[in-house]
């Protein structure tokens, strides 16, 4: 009974004592405080971040700044006035009417009510993706854009409507990026129809009188979008863009063409480029997949003293941080075209326009903790995922290394001879070829897997620590005790395993601490230089991924994960350095 | 044993090791995947099929890769052995002519920056060693340790940030000013002019203004990456040189010199640091492969045109040639460093008997 409780306490005993030593190691307890630290971060990422570090993103714009530095003065690197994320959606799907919209119809001079009429159907929801399209009756209603002509009048010419909403940019800085989303459905009705008496010719050469149905025509509609800056009046279409270079986005305000006055704001002047490619054709519900989003980063301005003119040039001109914050508009404005002298002009027409879902956001440059990368995701998240990488990749590594170096040394140690010749030579061929080159080198034969490279480095890792096993069993071999074993006939398993290996364990500890930051920078200098898990964000894929986007120039994307793999890695070198004089009395004494 | 016998057996160890080595080369660029036949094709042939086809049948013949894999491996050796290295798929000249081109870059890069950590890292050593546990062993100690574990790239990237970023006082990329390259920019420090006194003298006339316009250049370009380097490697070369300074000061002759009254800077760096120094002969001689995977990132992040970047592409194309070539030249260099210094320790250390 007293034997295995001793059995059981000796251990326990052991382990106090080794405790009671290693807690007055400052440097070491400090080590293991920061590994502490990194392990709560890697296995508490949940708690520390809701997003994924890769797969959400534009959670802002691209290149987002933390958002403290939004609380700094602007002498100390902060940015007071930055725009967050702000976007204008209250009544985007017209489920409450045509509230907080407006409309603004082109003069009419004759004294009969406009040809175009807007107004609400709340029986008629547009629900588009990019791939197909739905119009949902009974939805949850849509505006409605109708221009009607009766049968027997001419064509009224072009005609147009503005319908848009206002809405403030309530920050003093300029957003990232804008995105405007509409959908569209314009029709000619084709419920009503109309009888008409056609003679037909047939082929026999006789000819008969037949009633023929024939659905009100269409006629085209010219559609663009548009924002408008309310403390200068200035105008900026963002739709449509063609081959994503300039051509007719600016309306000069003064030019004369009163089908597109806009009361009190100004006049505009419409490109008299061709867009036929844009206009509906007739009868059919004709989905504009084109104009479901329009992206500041798609959009661009005429090149008239603007050459080449860029993505940032877009937002900054339509919110220059002079006049922010201020009101603004955006809508759509819409053309009929009925020439008077056209063939349908004594036929009667009607056009219907369906518009639903129209929304504005904006990516404001300030975000989270750390702001955001290239693709807007979040730099905080990567940076919390990260640690369980680098935690992950750096001990496998290190335990896979160790090891092997541990059979290595023991086998070669002690079995001698010719063992010991073919080992050893073997772990000098891998000494003498450049490490790097030859991780990357089987790297891309196996495939950049995040197992992979724990497969890698540990395989190149061993050498090192397989030499110093071997010359402490050179030594060990041939202490009394040894001796002792082998003369009882105790066999070599034996003996490597219950006589020498207890006493290179202290030497396994300590390698294993040391031998964890090399790991975690070959994994971070592989992922550097893009042979990093896709699926994966590490500390070295952040880095490299800020140096290929150049991202580089922000601190907050770049310090941050460097300054984790070094003291990381520090933590488990001062770690080692700790057990080392734990195990090795004699280093006590002599510091 | 004598020193000759100790000379063959290191000669032998050296040889079995090269050959061992050269095998490993051969087999890794085996198993790769990756055909360099259809490197070798030039791109705008690879539209037309026929042509392919049979520029692909003789380019197979030619470099015989459907011969009998035994003979190829020892094509292969003889080829390493007499030092021919075959072309490189993708630049389609010669390797040697290419390592040629590129290896002065590096060069700068490696050279330059050992010697630069050699000296800082020995001389703050041997000083942390003669404080020890004062203030300035500890900051040194800690320093280094900090400078050893960070990641070369993002030192690099910090560098970058601190001195072209905000400071704006060095370049951050590439080994010479971009603008030397277009139109006769290029300075010209030296000029060969015919004397018109005697039509039989050439001299060479030095431009002081362009010597010096050619000369920071080049300086400023390599002041960045030869730093990193310079941080990346010092920090190993203090730790060691503290632990053999710490050793051999607690020697029994630097008592001697002490009680004789030798001055306290002649002890340390004539007495101590000469016997210290052996150590770090072999650790430099071994840090060849070291120093390359320094300059593989250090040229990354600079986008030096030496052969580290020249290296990482060739893997990322899996232009074979060029990395046997590499991969051999190191192991050569290596083996062959340490080889002399095994030689060296005789004579810097004439208590070692063999």
């Amino acid at each position: 009974m007293g034997n295995i409780v001793s059995k059981i306490l000796s251990p326990l005993n052991k382990l106090k004592g080794f405790l009671s030593i290693f807690a007055h190691n400052f440097r070491g307890m400090i080590g293991l405080l920061i590994i502490l630290m990194f392990t709560f971060m890697a296995l508490g990422a949940p708690l520390l971040t809701p997003y994924h570090p890769i797969r959400d993103q534009w959670l802002s714009g691209a290149y987002s700044a933390p958002a403290l530095l939004k609380q700094l003065p602007k002498a100390l690197g902060g940015m007071p006035n930055s725009a967050e994320n702000f976007a204008v959606t209250d009544n985007k799907d017209f489920s409450d009417g045509l509230t907080g919209w407006n409309y603004t119809l082109s003069t009419w001079k004759s004294n009969t009510t406009h040809p175009i009429a807007v107004s609400y159907d709340s029986d008629v929801g547009l629900n588009f993706s990019r791939k197909d399209a739905v119009a949902i009756p009974g939805g949850d209603g849509s505006a409605k854009i109708t221009y009607l002509r009766d049968n027997g009048t001419s064509g009224y010419g072009s005609l147009s409507v503005a319908f848009y909403r206002k809405f403030t940019f309530p920050y003093a800085g300029t957003p990232r990026k804008w995105v405007v989303n509409i959908n569209m459905l314009p029709t000619g009705t084709v419920s009503r129809s109309i009888n008409y008496t056609v003679p037909i010719d047939f082929y026999n050469g006789t000819w008969a009188d037949y009633n023929l149905t024939i659905n009100y025509l269409t006629v085209p509609v010219k559609v663009y979008m548009y924002m408008q800056r309310l403390t200068d009046g200035r105008m900026f279409t963002i739709w449509p863009y063609s081959n994503y270079s300039a051509r007719g986005m600016d309306f000069t305000k003064g030019s004369s063409d009163p089908g597109n006055q806009i009361p009190g704001i100004g006049t505009l002047k419409w490109d008299t480029k061709s867009l036929d490619q844009y206009w509906p054709p007739p009868n059919t519900p004709w989905v504009i997949t084109d104009l479901m989003l329009c992206d500041s980063e798609i959009v661009r301005f005429p090149t008239t003293g603007l050459a080449n003119a860029t993505t940032a040039d877009v937002v900054t001109q339509m919110f220059p941080e002079g006049l922010l914050p201020s009101d603004y508009l955006f809508g759509v404005n819409m053309t009929f075209v009925d020439p008077a002298s056209s063939l349908k002009s004594k036929m009667p027409i009607e056009t219907t326009v369906y518009l639903d879902n129209m929304w504005l956001t904006f990516q404001g440059r300030i975000w989270g903790i750390l702001g955001t990368d290239q693709y807007g995701s979040d730099l905080w998240s990567q940076l919390v995922n990260g640690s369980l990488i680098s935690l992950y990749v750096g001990l496998l590594s290190a335990v896979l290394s160790v090891g092997l170096g541990l059979i290595v040394g023991l086998s070669s140690g002690y079995m001698g001879k010719y063992v010991d010749e073919v080992l050893m030579r073997f772990s000098d061929m891998l000494l003498v070829v450049p490490t790097l080159p030859l991780l990357i080198v089987l790297i891309a034969v196996i495939g950049p897997g995040l197992e992979n490279l724990i497969l890698v480095i540990g395989l190149l890792g061993w050498m090192g620590f397989a030499r110093l096993v071997r010359s402490q069993v050179l030594t060990l071999k041939e202490r009394p005790f040894v001796e002792a074993a082998r003369a009882v006939g105790a066999g070599k398993i034996h003996i490597m395993g219950k006589h020498i290996l207890p006493n290179v364990m202290s030497l396994v500890y300590v390698s294993l601490a040391t031998s964890v930051p090399g790991a975690i920078v070959a994994e971070a200098a592989l992922s550097f230089l893009g042979f990093y898990d896709p699926s994966r964000m590490s500390w070295g894929r952040m880095l490299y991924e800020a140096q290929g986007s150049g991202g580089v120039r922000y601190w907050w994307w770049v310090i941050p994960p460097g300054l984790c793999i070094a003291l990381l890695a520090i933590a488990f070198i001062m770690l080692g350095f700790a057990l080392d004089e734990v195990f090795n009395p004699r280093l006590r004494m002599r510091r | 044993m004598g020193l000759r016998q100790y000379i063959m057996k290191r000669v032998i160890y050296s040889l079995v090791l090269l050959v061992l080595v050269m095998s490993l080369n051969y087999f890794i660029f085996m198993i790769m995947p990756g055909d360099p036949v259809t490197l070798f094709i030039h791109p705008y042939k690879k539209g037309n099929a026929t042509e392919v086809a049979i520029q692909t049948a003789a380019l197979r013949k030619l470099w015989g890769i459907d011969d009998p894999p035994v003979i190829r491996f020892f094509r292969y050796l003889g080829n390493m052995l007499t030092w021919n290295f075959g072309i490189s798929f993708t630049d389609r000249e010669s390797v040697s002519v290419l390592i040629a081109e590129k290896l002065p870059y590096t060069l700068v890069l490696i050279g330059g920056s050992t010697v630069f950590a050699i000296i800082f890292g020995v001389v703050l050593g041997a000083f942390a060693a003669h404080k020890r546990g004062g203030r300035f062993d500890t900051f040194s100690v800690v320093s280094s340790l900090i400078f050893y574990s960070l990641p070369t790239f993002w030192l690099g990237l910090v560098l970058i940030f601190i001195f072209y970023t905000n400071l704006g006082w060095f370049p951050h990329a590439m080994a010479k000013p971009p603008e030397w390259d277009v139109g006769g920019k290029f300075p010209a420090p030296f000029a060969l002019t015919s004397s018109s006194a005697s039509s039989l003298g050439v001299f060479v006339t030095v431009n002081p203004s362009e010597l010096w316009r050619y000369l920071s250049g080049y300086a400023m370009h390599s002041f960045l990456p030869v730093l990193t380097l310079t941080l990346f490697q010092y920090g190993g070369f203090l730790l060691l040189a503290r632990a053999t300074m710490i050793e051999a000061l607690t020697e029994d002759y630097i008592v001697t010199a002490r009680a004789k009254g030798v001055a306290e800077q002649s002890v340390i760096f004539k007495h101590a640091l000469k016997n210290a120094s052996l150590p770090l002969i072999t650790s430099v001689a071994l840090s060849f492969g070291f120093m390359l995977s320094g300059a593989i990132i250090t040229e990354g992040v600079y986008s030096w045109p030496g052969l580290g970047r020249w290296i990482f592409n060739a893997i990322t194309i899996k232009d074979f040639n060029i990395l046997q070539a590499i991969f051999y030249i190191i192991a050569v260099c290596v083996i062959l460093a340490n080889f002399i210094a095994d030689l060296l320790y005789g004579i810097i250390d004439p208590r070692i008997k063999y």
